[in-house]
């Protein structure tokens, strides 16, 4: 399957064909999410109607860390198995994790205010999630600052793959240290700790997210294959390549 | 009814809250993927005027850019 879609022909011949389905799916998930989060999931017995930030702020940030991990992942096989789309992919996915890592801080100081009384506290959370922000800035940073693109590709990979140390970091943030934010209530011991109708909407809300993603990772990937025909066409002074 | 409508908009008095978080989502997720169809859109404008073979200085500044 990877091999297959190596091709850069034949990427855009499958994404042109997976696009639509992908994009309705998207508007569909995030259409219904938002009827749930907003009208049909009920008022929280603790946090009453403010628990509705959740519905966008965990997805968010669930997708800020699989984008980083997905840019880690294909940073390695970048590095190790030299394969043409792999980079080519993390650097398509790394404007679209940024914008999900900013959601989640935003949303989440939206949400600490009315809760803890503060837009912002230093606690392993999240430093750890900001962290993952300036990680998102380096990665970038790094990819556009050589004149030689595989060289600026290959420092970005390295930078992606310390950095996804964070990940677990951000995980288990809340068991390792004291932190206003909650434990675990989804991926722990014992199952989940919150009820299905505010779960429903936020599976549907994160399901809309990664379609979104998909879809947007798509869009970049062709975008940045583009971009390197051109360059290419460019360095041989207007011959096209075959 | 116009209270019902009232009530759902000020969401237990955390309106301020609420949906400045909904309507920063929906901007985000919508501004990255039009921005990025419009970049792929920017690239496939580059490539038709490389093809035709004309403005050679648009061409160089755009692969500095590259």
């Amino acid at each position: 399957m990877f091999n297959f879609l190596a091709n850069p022909a034949r990427f855009s011949q499958m994404a042109d064909r997976f696009m639509p389905t992908t994009a309705g799916l998207a508007v569909v998930f995030l259409s219904l999410g938002l009827v749930y989060a907003l009208v049909i999931s009920p008022p929280d017995y603790q946090q009453g109607e403010t628990v509705r930030i959740m519905y966008v702020h965990v997805p968010s940030a669930w997708m800020a860390l699989f984008i980083y991990s997905f840019i880690a992942i294909t940073s390695g096989i970048g590095l190790i198995w030299r394969h043409p789309l792999a980079h080519l992919s993390a650097q398509a996915a790394a404007p679209i994790g940024i914008t999900f890592t900013l959601l989640c801080l935003t949303t989440g100081s939206l949400w600490g205010k009315p809760m803890w009384g503060a837009w912002w506290v230093w606690d392993a959370r999240l430093t750890s999630v900001l962290f993952l922000f300036f990680l998102y800035l380096g990665f970038m940073a790094l990819n556009n600052s050589f004149d030689d693109p595989a060289r600026g590709e290959k420092s970005a990979a390295i930078l992606a793959l310390i950095g996804f140390i964070n990940i677990p970091v951000i995980k288990f943030s809340v068991d390792w240290w004291n932190t206003l934010h909650q434990p675990a209530s989804l991926l722990r011991i014992g199952g989940p700790a919150i009820h299905y109708s505010m779960l429903t909407p936020l599976f549907l809300m994160a399901l809309g997210f990664t379609f979104v993603a998909v879809c947007v990772l798509i869009i970049r990937i062709r975008m940045l294959l583009l971009r390197r025909r051109i360059r290419l066409i460019k360095i041989n002074g207007g011959k096209q390549q075959p | 009814m116009i209270e019902v409508i009232r009530e759902f908009i000020s969401m237990g008095g955390h309106a301020y809250f609420i949906w400045p978080a909904y309507i920063i989502a929906t901007v985000g997720v919508l501004g990255l993927w039009f921005f990025s169809a419009w970049e792929l859109k920017h690239q496939k404008h580059i490539l038709t005027t490389l093809k035709k073979g004309i403005p050679k200085n648009l061409n160089r500044e755009n692969a500095d850019n590259t």
